[in-house]
Formats: structure tokens, C-alpha cells, sequence
């Protein structure tokens, strides 16, 4: 079974490659991921450097008053936005993608140990798992941030937490699925252990729905991050991140739109990317969705 | 069969909010440092200090403090004093689900219709143009950061095109104190009430307006969330033989659509709708926040930033319990719908 890894990954490229719409979607996260880490040699200018007496609000390069000097403008105390924006998408896209790996990392294994022992162990799992799931996950988050205290590993840790219930829920059902079959039940002959078993064997035939899940729950994970730096509660200003960037560009729109609507549309563009990505991975994994 | 089913899913919720109130009552204890202090603040008295401790029998067994929570907040009805505004929690609450009804019932009037007629149109309009620009509005709505969409509208609407206000309920100009003036704290409902016993439109028309932008940057998600599980709903119902037989039989298009197929595909949208009902009746979060809308949302966020604890313990479980209501209302409306609980209260099967 330790083939099965690989084709699983295959089986999700074949699929983006049989659809327009998955494909556009990978060009451009790709094309953002290689932006934001590129950001120390692709930005000009330093995110952070204050240029209070000649650069403040200038408009971006298309506009009447711009240059290519600052290709996004500059923010209310003369920072350069196209850097911002850059490294913004740096942690921006950390704050999606880290809660979502420590969600599936308490979710998974939790999920494959319930659907895979059934029994008391099973229900007492599931049904302290739908206490979780009856709430949103943003209600979650924004409790333990209160609790916690706020900052960008609390905030990762909250939004984290609140995404593990979908994982368990899933993973479980989908081990429900396989734990009859045959390779399952030969491995146990053999005298597989309980890890080796749910890691090795079932878990590669399980990746499927968990990557549908994760790849819609980045989405929403980003925004969530974004959503809760945005009213003050994750990232501070004035580390660069795109929520927060728009919590500073709040007060000044008046003046200047574009210290708003560049780092909105990067957080838009990603999540609408991920969605579509999302979509269609789970039209062509799940047999049951009708395809559109 | 239905109301045994009923009693029994709504005996289902009582421990998931029993739950919720254990997870606050620790999420107390997460807080570093001593909670006495933090909660009387940095320039408390020894006194106060002492009183908090006190209150919340803070030298006691957990559960000797969690029993006294419980006691208070179900027997007693206190749902605490907030430390920030020095009031009594329910009276704030009194002020602010007035607020947040209003503005999610008008987010909904919005959502429903437009999500339900997109997704009816690109369901049966599969793979056409009109199936591409609803599916793009409600995956442009499903991604759209609220905050982003609420500025940008600000800045269109207000800024360039000076039609609406951006944040508050009600204009100066209008007579209207709200502390004595208003009947039902919804100043639209108030403006309804005062054109109609003659007191003039003035107050509506003030109060519609402020409640413009709000409403339509909150319809955005759950307007996106209807159209796309109408969508998905419709199209699994379409393609059943009994839509191809009515179909085969002559009925019109319309009527195929509106009375053989959406009464079947509308067991998993009301389950959709009810669920969105519940995240906006419990307060928007980020919209109400921005808009400066009074509401429950905007509380909660406030004491969050402000650390005043009591309030967001009885905030977030409030929030949480008008979430779990609504589930529960979903699921007896489908379960009435179903027309196979029928079945079983007419057979008296196994259901």
C-alpha cells in the first residue's frame, strides 16, 4: 500500500488537468505563493520604512500623481502598499494554510481512531465532536481569542481548534467506509499495529475527502484570519498582513482607495481561488455531487 | 411520530448547551494571571479585588463555581454585570437584539430571494451563460471578505455618489428620541408604526437608509450559500425520472420546475436557510462592527477588546444558543416537510 500515497496525488492532478476553471485557479494561487515569497527580492521597498514628509498618499502608478517608484501608492505614513501587499500575503497565507494543517492534525487521527474502533469509543468521540459542530467556526475562534488573549499564535491556534470538528467528521466517515475491506482486515491479520493500520493502510485511501475539506477550509480559514485581524483581534498593526493592512487603511479612505482595495483584492483573488479549486476537486472526487 | 421526533431532537440540544457553558466557564480559567485582578482591572482597589474574588467564589472547587454560574444563569435568569459599561448584561442585551433582529431580518429579505432565484435559474439554465454568472455571483459572494465588500460599498454609495450613510440608524434631522420614542427599538418597524398613525414617513425613510448598506453587505454570504445548495438541490431533482415522466407528459417548463421539482429540492435549502438565519440573529460580527450598527455583534466584539469577561461569557453563549435555536427549527421544518415523516405518523412504521 505504500503506492497509494502517490496515487492519490495523482488521481487530484488528472482531475485539475481535465478542468479550465481548476487550472486558472492553480496558475494564479501559484502565482501568489511565488509573490509572497519572493517578496524580500520582488518589493522595492522595505514593508515597514515610515516616509512621513514627501511620500504620504501617493497614488498608485496608473493614476494622475503616480510612478512605477511605488506601483500600489503609498499608505497615510508614506509606506510603500505593493510591499506591503507582498509581505502581507506572506502571513496572510500562513494564517490559512497553518490552522487548517493543525485542524486536520487533531481532527484526522481523531476521526480515523473513531470511524476505525466503533463501539462507546466511537459515539462518546462523535458526540463531544457535534457539540463542537453545532457552533460556527468564527464563534469558536473569537472565544478562545478572547480567553486566550490576542496575537498571531493565539489567533492560528483559535482558528485552528475551531476547524478540527469537520476534519474528525470527516475523516470518520470516511474510514467508516473502508474499515471493512479487505486490505484492512489482512493487514490486521498479519498483526499490524492500531498506527500502522489507521497511518499506513487507511489513511493514504481517506486523503481524498481530506483534501477536499482542507482545500475548502484554507479558504475559509483565510478569511476568517483576515476577518479577525481586520477587527483588531490577530495580527497588529502595523506587522504587514492583509486584514490588519485594511484596519489601517479603514481610516483613510476617504483619501486614498487604494490602500483598501489592493490588499482586499489579494485576500478576495486567493479565497476565490482555493473555492474554485475546492469546487471542483469535490464534483470530481465525490461521485454523489452532480457536476455542473 | 413528529412530535415524539420533535421532544427528541430538542432534548439533543440541551447538552450541547450545557457544553458550551462548561467550555466558557474554563475558557475563564485560560486567562493568565489571576482573574480577580484582571477582571477589576490595573488600578482596582484591594477592596474590589476582594469583592470579585468573592463573587465568583473564587477560593472554591471549580465545580462549586461552575454550579453557582449555572444557578444564577438558568434559575436566576443573571446573565451577569459587565464590567465595561457597569450594567446589568440583559439590559444592554435589551438594547442590542432589537438592533441585530433588524438588521438580519432585512439581510434576509435580501438573501432569500436573490439566492433562491439564482439558483433556480442556473439549476435549469444549466451550462449557459445564466448558469456562468450565477454560479460566478455566488462563489464571488461565498469569497468575498465582508469587511472589503462593506468599505467598497461605503465608498461607492456614500463617498462618490453621496446616497447613503455609512454608519449610525437614524439621521439628526429627524425628531425622534429613541430613548422615549421608540416602541420596538427597530427604527424601521417604529417608522412603519409612526406613518401609519399619521406621525409622517420621515422617520422610515431616515431609517431605511441607514439600513441600506448594512443589510445588503450582510445579505452577500447567506444570499451565496442559498443560490449555490438551490442550485445543487435543484439539479439532483431534475434529473430524476419523475421530473423526465412529468416532462414527457407535457407539463409546461414552470411548472415542472416550481411544482414537481422545487417542492423536493427544498428539504436541503431550508436546512441552508435556517442555518444562515442563526449566524445573522446571533449578531454580525465584522458588518455590525463596521457599519457602527448597534447590535449584538459589535457588543461582543467591544468587550472582546475592551476584556470585560462577564459580557463576552454571556455574549458568546447567547450567540451560541440562537445558533443552536435556529438548527433546531431547521430540523423540525424539514422534518415536517419530509414527506416521509408523514408517512410514519400515517403508517405508524418504524420511523
Amino acid at each position: 500500500m505504500t503506492t497509494a500515497r502517490p496515487t492519490v496525488w495523482r488521481s487530484l492532478l488528472r482531475e485539475i488537468r481535465g478542468n479550465r476553471s481548476a487550472q486558472w485557479a492553480v496558475a494564479v494561487l501559484f502565482f501568489l505563493i511565488v509573490c509572497s515569497l519572493g517578496a524580500p527580492w520582488l518589493a522595492q521597498h522595505d514593508p515597514l520604512t515610515l516616509n512621513l514628509e514627501s511620500a504620504r498618499f501617493v497614488p498608485p502608478f496608473f493614476s494622475e500623481g503616480g510612478s512605477l517608484q511605488h506601483p500600489f501608492g503609498t499608505d497615510g505614513s508614506g509606506r510603500d502598499v505593493f510591499s506591503r501587499v507582498l509581505h502581507g500575503g506572506r502571513i496572510s497565507l500562513v494564517l490559512g494554510f497553518l490552522p487548517v494543517a493543525l485542524g486536520a492534525g487533531l481532527g484526522v487521527p481523531l476521526g480515523l481512531l473513531s470511524g476505525y474502533l466503533g463501539g462507546r469509543t466511537d459515539e462518546f468521540l462523535m458526540r463531544l465532536n457535534d457539540c463542537l459542530l453545532a457552533f460556527p467556526a468564527i464563534l469558536l475562534a473569537l472565544i478562545l481569542v478572547a480567553f486566550l488573549g490576542q496575537g498571531i499564535v493565539n489567533l492560528m491556534i483559535a482558528v485552528g481548534m475551531a476547524y478540527a470538528p469537520t476534519f474528525a467528521r470527516v475523516a470518520r466517515s470516511a474510514t467508516l467506509g473502508e474499515r471493512s475491506k479487505e486490505y484492512v482486515t489482512s493487514a490486521h491479520a498479519n498483526g499490524a499495529s492500531l498506527t500502522r493500520i489507521l497511518f499506513k493502510h487507511v489513511l493514504p485511501n481517506i486523503l481524498n475527502s481530506v483534501v477536499v475539506v482542507a482545500t475548502m477550509s484554507f479558504a475559509s480559514a483565510l478569511l476568517e484570519s483576515a476577518g479577525l485581524s481586520f477587527l483588531g483581534l490577530g495580527v497588529r498593526p502595523p506587522t504587514p498582513e492583509w486584514g490588519a493592512m485594511l484596519a489601517e487603511g479603514k481610516a483613510d479612505f476617504y483619501q486614498a482607495w487604494w490602500t483598501l482595495v489592493f490588499p482586499g483584492a489579494a485576500i478576495f483573488l486567493t479565497v476565490f481561488c482555493l473555492n474554485v479549486l475546492g469546487d471542483s476537486l469535490r464534483d470530481a472526487l465525490d461521485p454523489r455531487s452532480s457536476r455542473g | 411520530m413528529f412530535a415524539r421526533q420533535a421532544l427528541r431532537r430538542f432534548a439533543q440540544s440541551v447538552p450541547v448547551l450545557l457544553f458550551l457553558t462548561l467550555l466558557l466557564f474554563w475558557a475563564l480559567k485560560l486567562i493568565p494571571g489571576d482573574i480577580a485582578l484582571v477582571m477589576a482591572g490595573e488600578r482596582a482597589t484591594p477592596e474590589r479585588v476582594a469583592y470579585i474574588r468573592a463573587s465568583l467564589r473564587l477560593d472554591d472547587p471549580w465545580w462549586v463555581q461552575y454550579g453557582l454560574y449555572l444557578k444564577r444563569l438558568v434559575l436566576e435568569g443573571d446573565l451577569g454585570h459587565s464590567l465595561f459599561h457597569d450594567q446589568a448584561i440583559s439590559n444592554l442585551f435589551a438594547t442590542a437584539i432589537p438592533a441585530t433582529v433588524e438588521l438580519a431580518s432585512a439581510a434576509l429579505l435580501i438573501a432569500i430571494p436573490v439566492g433562491l432565484f439564482l439558483g433556480v435559474v442556473s439549476a435549469v439554465a444549466r451550462r449557459t451563460w445564466w448558469d456562468r454568472v450565477a454560479s460566478f455571483i455566488s462563489l464571488t459572494g461565498v469569497s468575498m471578505p465582508i469587511f472589503w465588500l462593506a468599505l467598497l460599498l461605503m465608498w461607492f454609495f456614500s463617498l462618490n455618489l453621496g446616497w447613503l450613510p455609512t454608519s449610525g440608524r437614524l439621521s439628526d434631522e429627524v425628531v425622534f428620541d429613541s430613548a422615549t420614542d421608540s416602541l420596538f427599538r427597530m427604527y424601521t418597524v417604529d417608522g412603519i408604526w409612526l406613518g401609519v398613525t399619521g406621525g409622517g414617513w420621515d422617520v422610515f425613510l431616515s431609517a431605511l437608509r441607514y439600513l441600506t448598506l448594512p443589510a445588503i453587505a450582510l445579505s452577500t454570504i447567506p444570499m451565496a450559500h442559498i443560490c449555490r445548495m438551490t442550485r445543487s438541490a435543484m439539479l439532483d431533482v431534475l434529473q430524476q425520472d419523475y421530473i423526465r415522466t412529468a416532462r414527457a407528459k407535457g407539463v409546461p417548463q414552470f411548472k415542472v420546475v416550481l411544482k414537481h421539482a422545487a417542492r423536493n429540492a427544498a428539504l436541503p435549502v431550508v436546512t441552508v436557510l435556517f442555518l444562515q438565519a442563526g449566524a445573522l440573529f446571533g449578531g454580525a460580527v465584522i458588518t455590525e462592527t463596521m457599519f457602527a450598527w448597534p447590535g449584538l455583534g459589535k457588543l461582543l466584539v467591544e468587550s472582546i477588546s475592551s476584556r470585560d469577561f462577564p459580557m463576552v461569557q454571556s455574549g458568546t453563549l447567547f450567540v451560541g444558543a440562537v445558533f443552536v435555536l435556529f438548527n433546531l427549527l431547521g430540523d423540525l421544518t424539514v422534518g415536517w416537510l419530509d414527506p416521509r415523516t408523514k408517512q410514519g405518523r400515517s403508517g405508524g412504521g418504524a420511523n
